[in-house]
């Protein structure tokens, strides 16, 4: 263990060190426009390797008065960002002159960030969401940690991107409800929960229209593990004790191949 | 553990070499093309996103427009892709008000061969193809590397699908063969139908067989009359 981080230790002579590995994480956030605004969810959990250390983690903020940041990956650059923010939105109220930072505004702000730390080999080890409304235009982007960035009616971070986004791909409308938006957020959530390792069966939704920012208390969805399947589970397949006995009776090539 | 230098350009499905490390072996996603007629100039990219296997979405459009005549198509990483971008379009501000007039497409090739040498030791991870009308009013067409050497053509492709799509263009554009002495100007004798045509063509061919082109095929065309910008729609798997 010292010899490794010996080796990948990023202290040089002079003290500075650099990202190389992210510790705390979050998984996947999704993303969807409807037709009201923008809403976004993520699971409450932060992992530390394989172990599930924190379950009761917000990785949804407000940004000012118009947006909403979602981050998974490494936590602490996630609060980092958000004191980045911070100062940001700030320094807009500080002009005091009527004008406030839309969420393109701010989504090209941390794209900037993001890439300038890539540049500098020390990056933000995060992949984020923004999303926002402002005077009735809607906005959804993503951007990750060393810089690339887009934006569309639908996002996902992590293993959303492969599990969230062909549900979203197919089912997804310009026209849908609040109702029946958190319908489709909870179909992808749960597809997340059922296949990725990290994910925890606690949510956050949050949504912003042009009224304002709302993020739900976190909640559980229903999930199901009755399968027949699970019931008996090496029915098909006999553990390894069994071998031994089989391998007696001469039948010992036919349970081998069943077994693995 | 990570390697430090595997995260710095793009996490890819695979890499080209079939080494453990993927930098500076990536997998360039895009493709983009430009035709350079003896009034016109066609420039066309397509607009998916691609990350590995992974499509970010369909609709990112790699085109931007830097001056009245000269329009840049941009493949390979897009952080660089979207910092050269801006850093050019930042520039030719700057152009205009010290010399009160649009830059020149052969001007903004020079610019750009600087801006890219620049960062030699640390390249914007860029395959450029700039298009425009020069000061004679033809059509002028430059092709990149990454670091910024350039050279004016009468055609180019570059990126992911460059390679299902230059020899096409060899063939179709009737152009004078670039080894000829002394040497010919290679703009193509085609009408600027023909070879929108053959771009969309071309583009068609080569989503076929390129996993990183598809989804739609942005075109612009600049002539004496402006620049005007049509999508096609293109097979998405």
């Amino acid at each position: 263990m010292e010899a490794l981080a010996m080796k990948d230790s990023a202290v040089s002579h002079n003290g500075t060190e650099r990202t190389l590995y992210p510790y705390v994480t979050g998984t996947s956030v999704i993303g969807m426009k409807y037709k009201d605004g923008v809403i976004m969810a993520a699971d409450t959990g932060g992992s530390y390797g394989s172990t599930l250390r924190y379950k009761s983690l917000e990785r949804i903020k407000s940004i000012g008065k118009h947006s909403l940041l979602g981050a998974s990956g490494e936590i602490s650059d996630f609060q980092e960002i958000l004191r980045y923010l911070d100062e940001l939105i700030l320094y807009d109220n500080m002009w005091d002159d009527g004008n406030s930072l839309g969420p393109k505004e701010v989504h090209n702000y941390l794209t900037r960030v993001m890439y300038n730390r890539r540049n500098k080999f020390n990056p933000l080890w995060n992949s984020l969401v923004l999303g926002g409304v402002k005077n009735g235009q809607k906005y959804l982007g993503m951007v990750s940690m060393i810089g690339t960035h887009f934006e569309d009616n639908h996002v996902a971070t992590g293993f959303g991107n492969h599990l969230a986004r062909p549900i979203l791909r197919a089912e997804w409308r310009e026209d849908l409800s609040f109702e029946e938006a958190v319908k489709l957020m909870e179909k992808c959530l749960l597809v997340l929960l059922y296949r990725d390792r990290s994910a925890i069966n606690k949510f956050q939704i949050a949504k912003i229209t042009d009224e304002g920012v709302t993020i739900s208390q976190p909640y559980a969805l229903k999930t199901h593990w009755g399968f027949s399947a699970f019931q008996n589970p090496s029915k098909g397949a006999e553990g390894s004790w069994f071998i031994n006995r089989i391998m007696q009776t001469g039948t010992r090539m036919l349970v081998e191949m069943a077994y693995w | 553990m990570a390697l430090r230098r595997d995260w710095v350009y793009e996490n890819n499905g695979g890499s080209a070499l079939n080494l453990p490390i993927s930098f500076p072996f990536q997998f360039i996603d895009t493709t983009c093309v430009a035709i350079a007629g003896s009034d016109y100039c066609v420039i066309a990219a397509d607009t998916r996103l691609s990350v590995g296997y992974s499509i970010y979405t369909r609709d990112y459009s790699k085109i931007c427009k830097l001056a009245e005549k000269c329009v840049m198509a941009t493949s390979g990483f897009q952080g660089d892709m979207k910092a050269l971008q801006k850093n050019l379009a930042a520039r030719h501000l700057i152009y205009q008000h010290q010399h009160n007039k649009q830059i020149s497409c052969p001007a903004m090739a020079q610019l750009l061969s600087n801006t890219l040498y620049y960062k030699r030791f640390f390249p914007y991870y860029t395959f450029n193809i700039l298009g425009g009308l020069d000061n004679d009013g033809k059509g002028c067409v430059f092709t990149y590397d990454a670091v910024g050497s350039y050279e004016r053509v009468g055609y180019s492709a570059q990126g992911s699908g460059a390679g299902l799509i230059i020899p096409v263009l060899d063939n179709q554009l009737k152009s004078p063969s670039p080894l000829l002495l002394p040497a010919k100007d290679a703009v193509t004798p085609l009408s600027e139908v023909e070879a929108v045509d053959l771009v969309k063509d071309v583009f068609a061919s080569a989503t076929e067989r390129d996993i990183y082109t598809g989804d739609k095929v942005e075109i612009v065309v600049i002539n004496a009359s402006g620049i005007r910008r049509e999508l096609m729609e293109l097979r998405k798997d």
